[in-house]
């Protein structure tokens, strides 16, 4: 992508022009062909502790540190000669006093009207962002860690207890029924919770495969159907076998996993159907309940992070609010559509709506 | 013929479940408690599959993954731990790994169905 320099008519304007990149809050730089520095503004030049006066003549080099790995350099070349715009916020920069920043760039081939090509380089300091996200990231490993080894050896040990071929009183059965749950709950929210955190840190993202909806239903409906079977309500499955789709199928089952175990949760009668309507252009695969449904008034404000339903609360007063949102932000990043239709009392339908001719980018 | 699987896990009692459980299926289980006992027990005792924890001392996983792959091992490995960034997963399948499993999003006996795919058939 080019830049036209344009002058004639709007020449006047440059002055302004010009004052205003002088003055901008970025770091602003701009080479010639050959990478040799030929204007830097003030926001530059106290960003890397060299004066504009000191840097023309010099090229960006100047600032290269030993951390920034290679081959994002040549991938900066690669796309500055092709004429494109080049993006990064992993360059480590080094100042003139040898103190070092990360910096989030910009840089962008500009074409004179002579037809010389000029290179722009727009950056600013993300250290403090950076760090914060580094030190966010450490966190969420170290729960991911320090939290669930130990709850992975509850959750185990309460299993083969309940499991065990040994006779249990009534009251052991019921307790070791009952961590057992407690266990498989708290192993779920941090499940969520840790993909929230993904989700939120933009690091979360689709791995475009062919997804046959069959198997993947199938699948899904082989780990929900113990779940079913603990309740006195029917699962019905409405599917053909001959579906596939470009998505990502474990982001799929995850979103499908949450709309069945909402219904699940929010059925005490009747039934639940999965059902998936394909037409030319999209599939809709569908939940559908007999359950509580979600209120009128409340609607609007069911992907909001936690937010739960007031009749929700009522029959289960331990949710953690975060599985719809969940499954919409998990929609999005597949392009798939979440809508829903629910009347209180009477239940819900919600529809994920996937493009089936999808081009994975 | 029975088959052999390597355990690579730090926690006691994690490893003494799944020990537990691949008998009951009977596989003949190796254990090591560390990534370093791991590539050595891998070395000599050729099991038919490995399931890997990541966060070990001494060696962590991903570098048995790299010191299989460097000695040209041809044994499948199953990652199973705690860690469940989509990023170690990919660094885990560009090693070279075969199937990734969080522990606790999973019951102790969901282990065999889940690795006996990539048991050599008899």
């Amino acid at each position: 992508m080019q830049t036209e320099i344009k002058t004639g008519e709007r020449g006047r304007d440059l002055p302004l022009f010009k004052k205003a990149v002088d003055h901008a809050a970025d770091a602003i730089v701009m080479t010639d062909t050959n990478a040799i520095i030929i204007y830097a503004n003030a926001a530059w030049a106290q960003l890397t502790g060299y004066t504009a006066e000191e840097a023309i003549g010099k090229k960006p080099s100047i600032l290269r540190s030993q951390k920034t790995p290679p081959s994002l350099y040549e991938e900066m070349w690669h796309c500055l000669l092709n004429r494109k715009t080049f993006r990064t916020d992993r360059l480590i920069n080094q100042r003139k006093d040898g103190s070092e920043f990360q910096a989030e760039i910009t840089i962008y081939p500009l074409c004179a009207e002579d037809g010389t090509t000029y290179f722009v380089g727009v950056q600013h300091d993300i250290t403090e962002r950076a760090s914060a996200e580094q030190l966010r990231t450490d966190f969420i490993t170290l729960i991911s860690h320090q939290l669930r080894t130990p709850l992975t050896a509850i959750r185990w040990a309460t299993n083969r207890i309940r499991r065990s071929k040994s006779a249990l009183t009534p009251e052991e059965r019921n307790l070791s029924e009952m961590s057992y749950a407690a266990s498989v709950t708290m192993a779920n929210t941090l499940h969520a919770m840790l993909l929230v955190s993904r989700i939120e840190t933009g690091k979360k993202h689709a791995n475009f495969s062919q997804v046959d909806l069959y198997r993947l239903l199938e699948r899904i409906r082989y780990i929900i159907e113990p779940n079913v079977a603990a309740k006195s309500i029917a699962l019905y499955t409405d599917f053909a076998s001959d579906v596939c789709v470009q998505s990502d199928v474990d982001i799929l089952q995850e979103i499908i996993l949450i709309l069945l175990s909402n219904a699940l949760k929010y059925t005490q009668k009747g039934s639940i159907t999965v059902r998936a309507v394909t037409n030319d252009t999209q599939v809709d695969i569908s939940v559908s309940d007999t359950g509580v449904g979600i209120p009128q008034e409340e609607q609007h404000l069911i992907y909001q992070k936690f937010f739960r339903a007031s009749n929700a609360r009522f029959v289960s007063p331990d949710g953690s609010g975060l599985g719809l949102y969940l499954a919409e932000s998990l929609a999005r990043i597949i392009d798939a559509h979440l809508t829903f239709d629910s009347v209180e009392n009477s239940g819900t339908t919600f529809t994920l709506r996937i493009p089936l001719h999808h081009t994975a980018l | 013929m029975t088959h052999s699987v390597l355990v690579a896990e730090d926690d006691p009692f994690l490893l003494q479940t799944i020990a537990m459980v691949l008998q009951e299926h009977d596989l003949h289980v190796i254990e090591a408690r560390d990534g370093e006992q791991a590539i050595n027990l891998i070395r000599t005792e050729h099991p038919d599959i490995v399931l890997l924890d990541l966060l070990m001392p001494k060696v962590d996983g991903y570098s048995v993954l790299k010191q299989m792959r460097e000695d040209a091992l041809d044994i499948p490995v199953v990652i199973i731990s705690n860690v469940s960034d989509d990023m170690d997963q990919q660094r885990c399948r560009e090693l070279g790994c075969v199937d990734y499993l969080v522990k606790s999003d999973m019951d102790e006996d969901e282990i065999f169905p889940q690795i006996k795919r990539y048991l050599p058939s008899v």
